[in-house]
């Protein structure tokens, strides 16, 4: 895949992240970012969601509220687009395309994933006691951010599998 | 592996590094409150130890510079006692007290002295003035003693022991929250009814786990009806 097309298309899916997690501000924790991630890093590779991550963070938090919390979010995202690395090299082995099902399971451990590496920041903070409250007093909505992650996967991987099938790196 | 992901597993592990040191730096060293409380009760130790060792030298000379340490000490005890209206301090009076007298009879001026001087360590080593005020009055008050490192929640806990009173609580730690004292609970009277916490007449703005003492501070818990 050449630069000019990575680049248009880290653009098209950032400009997707953003704006979907803008749109959805009110419902909280609901968003399709972290699946969109997981089904590009699957697609294009890491170094490709590395970059969608940080584009996508950095320019979303400059509307909804930029602070500590986005140094967290980003080494969150980077972290699930690690772990979605590994599982796409053991299917690549397999030489097998990854199942849906599996794959939305993933996505729904990965949403617990992300609320704990965001609620470290409270532990840098505070130490242990904030870290726990902060933790446990959140995990209503890592719920909430699983069981999305969950259907968005199910609703965005055939779609895309299908849209970028020219530029698949399997 | 991939060079890609060995750079971004190295980036991942560094952080993690640092987010734990930081972690456990605030987890065990909480800093200015009780760096500076060691260190004030570290002084006080040492002032306390040099006037025991001076009155115990004196104490061994004639009876002219006894008379005049009892007076000293006695003008001592006086402004003590001033100061301390209600002073039950602490059992220890008392059973010093009882063993000065069953002990084996000395001459007078030495018993009082020594008396003077245990009375006058123990109230140096002082305590903390714990109030628990309910929504009739007050429904205990006592001194508890002082330890380094206490919280507000910690005197009231060694209070609600000493006269047989429950205390419901949630969290654990920094993070504890008192819900009830003796049968009194929040929201007994009303949404907005609870209990609050003062030190030295002023309500300080952390909670009663995470609130260090210092020796001497007063501490009242009071049941508020209205938030």
């Amino acid at each position: 895949m050449g630069k000019i097309q990575e680049i248009s298309l880290i653009g098209i899916l950032a400009a997707v992240n953003i704006a979907s997690r803008i749109a959805l501000q009110a419902l909280p924790n609901i968003k399709p970012v972290t699946s969109i991630i997981i089904i590009s890093v699957l697609l294009f590779g890491l170094a490709f969601g590395i970059k969608l991550t940080l584009v996508t963070t950095l320019v979303s938090n400059m509307y909804l509220g930029m602070g500590i919390w986005t140094f967290f979010q980003i080494l969150a995202w980077i972290v699930i687009c690690l772990l979605t690395q590994c599982m796409g090299d053991f299917y690549r082995r397999k030489n097998k395309n990854p199942s849906l099902l599996v794959m939305a399971v993933f996505s729904l451990v990965m949403g617990y994933v992300f609320g704990l590496i965001v609620s470290l920041e409270q532990f840098v903070i505070g130490g242990l006691p904030l870290f726990i409250v902060y933790y446990s007093a959140g995990l209503l909505f890592d719920t909430f951010h699983a069981v999305g992650n969950f259907f968005f996967y199910l609703i965005g991987a055939p779609l895309l599998w299908r849209v970028f099938k020219k530029y698949r790196k399997c | 592996m991939n060079k890609t992901k060995k750079y971004t597993l190295i980036f991942i592990v560094l952080c993690f590094i640092f987010i734990g040191g930081a972690g456990i730096y605030h987890t065990c060293f909480v800093p200015n409150q009780e760096a500076k409380e060691v260190v004030e009760n570290k002084e006080t130790e040492s002032e306390v130890s040099q006037q025991v060792d001076v009155s115990k030298e004196t104490s061994q000379q004639d009876e002219s510079s006894q008379e005049k340490e009892k007076k000293q000490t006695s003008q001592k005890k006086e402004k003590k006692t001033e100061q301390k209206t209600e002073s039950q301090t602490t059992k220890k009076i008392d059973e010093d007290a009882s063993n000065q007298k069953t002990s084996e009879p000395k001459q007078q001026p030495q018993e009082t002295l020594e008396e003077v001087e245990e009375e006058s360590q123990i109230e140096e080593v002082a305590s903390i003035n714990v109030i628990i005020t309910g929504v009739d009055g007050v429904m205990a008050q006592d001194y508890v003693e002082f330890e380094e490192g206490m919280s507000a929640y910690d005197a009231l806990k060694i209070l609600a022991d000493n006269y047989e009173m429950t205390v419901k609580i949630s969290g654990i730690g920094q993070a504890v929250y008192v819900k009830g004292i003796n049968g009194l609970m929040e929201f007994d009277y009303g949404g907005q009814s609870g209990w609050k916490y003062k030190v030295n007449g002023a309500y300080p703005s952390l909670g009663a786990g995470a609130y260090i003492l210092k020796d001497g501070d007063q501490v009242e818990w009071i049941y508020s009806t209205n938030g």
